[in-house]
């Protein structure tokens, strides 16, 4: 005898220096979905211990050391090193996965997306056709919502007063959605060109069927600023929403819909 | 166009790989000439790496296979943006004045205590006033991480925030937020966990 699964699974976990969470709405043999998202925490915590820059006995801390070559790191290793040399191609270097004026790597900037996604492989095995992921507000989506309407995803306001604390609401089916600025944990991100801080961008938004490209899109845009909307428009299916410190909003019209949005925006 | 030049095997790629450590413009040489390979490797974990649109295929779908890109050219013009029907509505523009919160006479409801959901900072908890319509009246955190200085800076930034969003947002029912804080998930789960009836 199975049991459908009657009502959300809502799970959280603490990873990566801030919190996962996994909404799962699908009519399945109870304990199937516990399963899947039990065996995607283990996954996330696999990568971290894999990729974390704050553990010594970490992959890229022993590459860091000059302890590991990467011709004998991990296979996922050498997959976040390649995908991010092609970052740094595409975008003419405004990304970087070494950290400013230092040769150690840092991949910070896209394994956090990437491996999300990763570890969502065990939802998808098990079946599980209607889910939302959050790790610390970059989502992954699947599906619908129970009602069988989009999910609804609000972008936060980075200029954070209370008054405005949220610019526009998202409705993806099935997309990602990943957000990259200063707000939330001060200024993190650097212009690979010029080793300063980004800071011409508030936050940058990018929706697309993959949260570790729209994650590390998100990264890259808001290096390149304004324009870095135009840039993300680029890829088949991404596309990009900034916010300014002023508060104003850039995007692709085209892309988004109709300009009448941009005026009530603003 | 460019998009049936084959495209680079994960094993061939090694060499940039491997070369991360040297200079940015050498990494940028090599990619100019990739090595040929077989078509259609990806990543290891089957997530490819998403293509470039292309004014002569305006109708292709988003890129979910696992077939690697090719390096685009440099300095390459701006392209137009694909007009194929995009699979998200458009955002919602939210009005910057949010409206007025049916406080005092307006909504009416019952006071329900959420679940205490654990957060890397340590617990959250909310209580939300419910009216018999649904309706969020109010919401406030009665449990929010304060052991220690970092926590305390972080929710006296957030939970007034959340409580904005929350607020705002009830009228249309978010699943999430992008670019949030810490300790709003946990404010969202517990929240979430009053509205479905928990």
């Amino acid at each position: 005898m199975t049991t459908a699964l009657a009502a959300t699974v809502i799970r959280t976990h603490p990873v990566m220096g801030t919190m996962a969470s996994v909404h799962v709405h699908d009519s399945v043999e109870a304990g199937v979905a516990e399963a899947a998202i039990n065996e995607m925490w283990t996954e996330l915590d696999r990568l971290e211990a894999m990729f974390s820059t704050f553990r010594p006995t970490s992959e890229i801390s022993r590459i860091n050391r000059g302890e590991l070559h990467l011709l004998d790191a991990s296979p996922e290793v050498l997959e976040v090193v390649d995908a991010c040399t092609w970052l740094e191609h595409v975008s003419e270097g405004a990304f970087r996965a070494r950290r400013p004026g230092e040769e150690i790597l840092d991949p910070a900037g896209f394994v956090k997306g990437w491996a999300a996604e990763l570890a969502a492989k065990s939802l998808d095995r098990a079946g599980l056709q209607q889910w939302y992921l959050s790790v610390g507000g970059d989502i992954q989506t699947r599906g619908t919502a129970h009602d069988g309407s989009a999910w609804r995803i609000a972008i936060a306001d980075p200029n954070g007063d209370d008054q405005r604390a949220i610019r526009a609401i998202v409705e993806v089916d099935g997309l990602a959605v990943a957000t990259s600025g200063t707000a939330a944990r001060g200024r993190h991100l650097w212009d690979g060109r010029t080793n300063l801080p980004a800071d011409s961008l508030a936050s940058m938004t990018v929706v697309g069927p993959h949260l570790t490209w729209a994650d590390a899109f998100a990264t890259t845009a808001f290096v390149l600023g304004r324009g870095g909307v135009e840039w993300v428009s680029n890829f088949d299916g991404y596309r990009a929403l900034a916010i300014t410190s002023h508060g104003e909003l850039v995007r692709h019209d085209e892309q988004w819909g109709s300009p009448d949005d941009q005026s009530s925006i603003a | 166009m460019n998009n049936n030049r084959p495209t680079h095997s994960l094993a061939s790629r090694l060499l940039p790989a491997v070369a991360m450590t040297a200079a940015a413009s050498g990494l940028i040489a090599m990619l100019d000439h990739p090595a040929t390979g077989s078509a259609g490797a990806g990543l290891g974990t089957g997530i490819g790496l998403p293509s470039q649109s292309t004014p002569v295929a305006p109708t292709q779908p988003p890129v979910v296979s696992s077939t690697l890109p090719v390096a685009p050219v440099p300095n390459q013009p701006a392209q137009q943006p694909t007009q194929q029907p995009l699979p998200t509505t458009p955002p919602v523009p939210v009005n910057t004045t949010p409206p007025a919160p049916a406080s005092g006479g307006g909504c009416q409801g019952v006071t329900k205590d959420g679940p205490s959901i654990n957060t890397m900072w340590g617990p959250v908890q909310v209580e939300a006033i419910i009216s018999s319509s649904g309706q969020i009246c109010d919401v406030g955190a009665i449990r929010s991480p304060n052991s220690h200085g970092r926590s305390v800076r972080i929710n006296q930034q957030a939970l007034p925030i959340l409580h904005s969003q929350v607020m705002k947002a009830q009228s249309v029912n978010i699943n999430g937020v992008s670019g949030a804080t810490i300790t709003s998930d946990g404010y969202v789960e517990s929240l979430q966990a009053i509205l479905n009836g928990g």
